[in-house]
């Protein structure tokens, strides 16, 4: 499976490649290096719940099976995003098939250096933009989280979604109005 | 451009997408248009708290586990695939395939000819899968692309069509969902017993394979369950001289029923139709109502009687427009009342809202967690201190979700220490946060605050023992040097065990290089050995001190003490 293209360098080439044919080690090495970015992708969608780490693993189990098709015409991150945002949409399906909708507990280290009072207000407006969130349709909140909390640019969720970016400016902005909206009720401004 | 045109330009422009000359014009605008500088400052501050949410960690162990977990995962599926086939083949077994290959020959025209009652095979992961698209649709929000996208539905995943495309679902080994343009299904149910389908929007065409009784399909949508239910009818054949009538009457699904000529009507669960000779008696009846007769012919006169065809089931559904839960629109509609009466002052009738709102006995937890901490910030926005902190402990000690118990929980401890002053109800929660909460989000919050409260409260002992703990348990985290350096100044200066002091000083800088704190610890550890006397050590370590620090705050002290110790030094 050669993997050409220069959307990777050749120590990464290899790396995949290795890992594609079963390579444990070379796979570790993936797993090192695209661990936090995963673990941040599916906590966006998530939260730090039970199920963020059954996610995480999920993504990575993804990973190895579609290696052989990566076939290096996109970034690998592209291609890791994409199989974090798949994977994080089924666990919220999943969720919502089994209860009432969450509300969201972002559970984030919070800067230790500011004080207590600080932290909660912090925490709090933290919990009121993410169980926002949480209500905005999945369509939208993919690119919210993508765009704003991700920083992708709108290329590289195109690419990620596979939608145009037409659609992709279009749902970032409903997205921002809906959640604005919302906010709006709980703090009267946003 | 006017304001409308502005608002969807300002998105553009606040994320650098914006061509010069447009930017130019919005800038133009918001300078002299308040609505529309306030939008763009409110969408500015959506944008950097969607922003700001830091980045999650773990440790090393859990990566670790995680990792383990993986390669379990992998090892076992890839496990199932290296199956190895002997490579001898006995004789013994070759009569053994002989034998399963006649019975197989055998008895196939017997399971053919009973195939209709074999058990239908659900919930294997091939279904439900998409089997056709015409046309643009998206699974889960993104793209659906053959190529790439799973066509295996998981339950709770969703799909909707573009106008003028067509999708074909394939649910089970004989059932079809055909979706039409503008349609939008979501999996809720794929199990052995139960398919259940929620048509959001759009048309979906059903065909049903037949089911066991028990086995459930159904269509949801908004307002409706279209449930395919197992078929039971009953026929009569009627001699009527000299023609002969045959009577059908459904109690259950619908049911096919044709002529001799192949001419048929379908005949719903309530209803009796008839055909008399070659005909279909234009007559329908409820099953109430069946016309009988009690002549009989001889059955050299049977003819045309009725056949009933398979038990297929054909429901078309087309959902009404979506529209919202009753239950959430009236529970906005409370709050925004609540909130309006905030806006005006009026706390005393937004307190009423939310009292009603949680007495009514009809919200679900999360609305009532929602309102219970709405409430609790309005107390405690307009200082009703006590209050607020009975509503924390009805949450604490109520049915609610483990992390909200958390957050209340943490809640109570920050009211009583800063706004009740009330150190000992504060220790209480800290302690309580920490024993039952130990995964929660504000843990090493917790414990900072509690050995703080410690400290306050003279008691150092604790102080030191939770600085100890915390340490233990999240050695390696990061943050983590601020307790490992608390905990040292805590034995240099409180509780005067300077070889512990020196311990932990020394674990500082050996763990944590980078830390903020390993200037004030390499300073720190110096003293101590100064203190107790250690001359030539505390030498060492204040010219290590100075060296790594010539320009730092304690370096003139530090060189004092040098000069200090260097005389002890001599003196001796």
């Amino acid at each position: 499976m050669p993997i050409t293209n220069a959307y990777i360098d050749d120590e990464e080439r290899l790396r995949i490649t290795k890992a594609a044919q079963g390579d444990k080690q070379a796979f570790s090495e993936i797993f090192a290096t695209y661990r936090t970015m995963v673990f941040r992708i599916v906590c966006r969608f998530l939260g730090m719940s039970e199920d963020t780490d059954d996610a995480v693993q999920q993504v990575f189990i993804e990973l190895f099976k579609s290696l052989p098709g990566y076939k290096g015409n996109s970034k690998f991150t592209t291609w890791l995003y994409r199989i974090a945002v798949n994977v994080s949409i089924q666990y919220i399906r999943k969720r919502k098939r089994d209860s009432d909708v969450d509300i969201l507990n972002p559970e984030y280290h919070v800067d230790q250096s500011q004080d207590t009072g600080t932290y909660v207000e912090k925490r709090e407006l933290q919990m009121q933009v993410a169980s926002a969130l949480e209500t905005v349709h999945i369509r939208k909140r993919v690119v919210l989280v993508l765009h704003d909390m991700e920083g992708r640019t709108m290329e590289e969720i195109s690419d990620i979604t596979g939608l145009p970016l037409g659609t992709v400016k279009s749902r970032l902005f409903h997205g921002r109005e809906e959640l604005r909206i919302k906010l709006k009720k709980v703090f009267g401004r946003i | 451009m006017n304001c409308k045109q502005i608002h969807s330009s300002i998105h553009d422009f606040i994320d650098g997408y914006c061509t010069p000359s447009v930017g130019h014009m919005v800038d133009e605008h918001i300078s002299s248009c308040d609505v529309c500088s306030k939008y763009l400052d409110s969408v500015k501050h959506l944008k950097n708290a969607l922003g700001e949410f830091p980045e999650p960690t773990k440790t090393d162990a859990q990566w670790e586990q995680i990792e383990d977990s993986i390669f379990e995962k992998i090892d076992t599926s890839k496990a199932v695939s290296t199956v190895q086939f002997p490579n001898k083949i006995h004789s013994y077994q070759i009569w053994v395939a002989a034998a399963v290959l006649v019975f197989m020959l055998v008895s196939l025209p017997w399971f053919y000819m009973n195939r209709q009652s074999n058990e239908i095979q659900l919930t294997n992961a091939q279904y439900p899968v998409i089997v056709n698209v015409h046309g643009d649709m998206d699974k889960n929000g993104l793209a659906y692309d053959p190529s790439v996208s799973m066509s295996v539905m998981e339950i709770g995943e969703e799909i909707s069509t573009a106008p003028d495309s067509r999708v074909i679902i394939q649910a089970d080994s004989g059932s079809t969902i055909d979706l039409s343009g503008n349609s939008l299904l979501a999996i809720k149910k794929h199990t052995k017993d139960n398919q259940t389908y929620l048509l959001k929007q759009g048309t979906a065409s059903v065909a049903v394979a037949k089911r066991k009784q028990g086995q459930l399909f159904v269509v949801q949508t908004p307002n409706a369950f279209c449930e395919v239910v197992g078929t039971r009818f009953q026929v009569d054949v009627v001699q009527l001289k000299p023609s002969l009538k045959t009577v059908l009457s459904v109690s259950e699904g619908i049911v096919r029923f044709t002529t001799a000529s192949g001419d048929y009507i379908m005949v719903g669960a309530g209803t009796s139709r008839s055909i008399t000779d070659g005909f279909i008696d234009s007559v329908e009846y409820s099953n109430a109502v069946v016309e009988k007769n009690t002549d009989s012919l001889s059955s050299n006169n049977l003819s045309g009687a009725s056949r009933v065809l398979s038990s297929e089931s054909r429901v078309a559904v087309a959902a009404v427009s979506t529209r919202k839960d009753s239950v959430e629109i009236l529970y906005n509609q409370k709050i925004n009342v609540a909130l309006a009466f905030i806006d005006s002052g009026k706390t005393t009738d937004a307190l009423q809202v939310f009292n009603q709102l949680i007495t009514s006995g009809s919200l679900s937890v999360n609305h009532l967690w929602d309102v219970h901490m709405r409430k609790f910030r309005l107390l405690k926005m307009t200082k009703r201190y006590s209050e607020a902190s009975e509503v924390l402990a009805i949450v604490i000690s109520g049915n609610f979700k483990k992390e909200n118990q958390s957050y209340a929980l943490f809640q109570s401890a920050v009211l009583n220490k800063d706004e009740l002053h009330d150190n000992a109800g504060a220790i209480k929660a800290y302690q309580r946060y920490i024993k039952e909460h130990s995964n929660g989000v504000m843990i090493s919050e917790a414990y900072y605050s509690l050995a703080e409260l410690y400290h306050e409260e003279k008691q150092y002992n604790k102080e030191a023992k939770i600085y100890e703990e915390f340490i233990d348990i999240f050695s390696g985290q990061p943050g983590i040097e601020r307790a490992v350096y608390s905990l040292a100044q805590l034995y240099s200066f409180t509780l005067n065990d300077c070889s512990k002091a020196v311990g932990l000083f020394s674990h500082l800088e050996e763990k944590y290089p980078q830390s903020e704190f390993v200037e004030d610890a390499l300073f720190w550890k110096a003293n101590c050995f100064f203190t107790q006397g250690m001359v030539t050590r505390a030498f060492e370590a204040y010219r290590q001190y100075i060296e790594t620090y010539p320009e730092g705050r304690w370096s003139s002290e530090a060189r004092t003490r040098m000069t200090g110790s260097e005389s002890a030094g001599r003196n001796r």
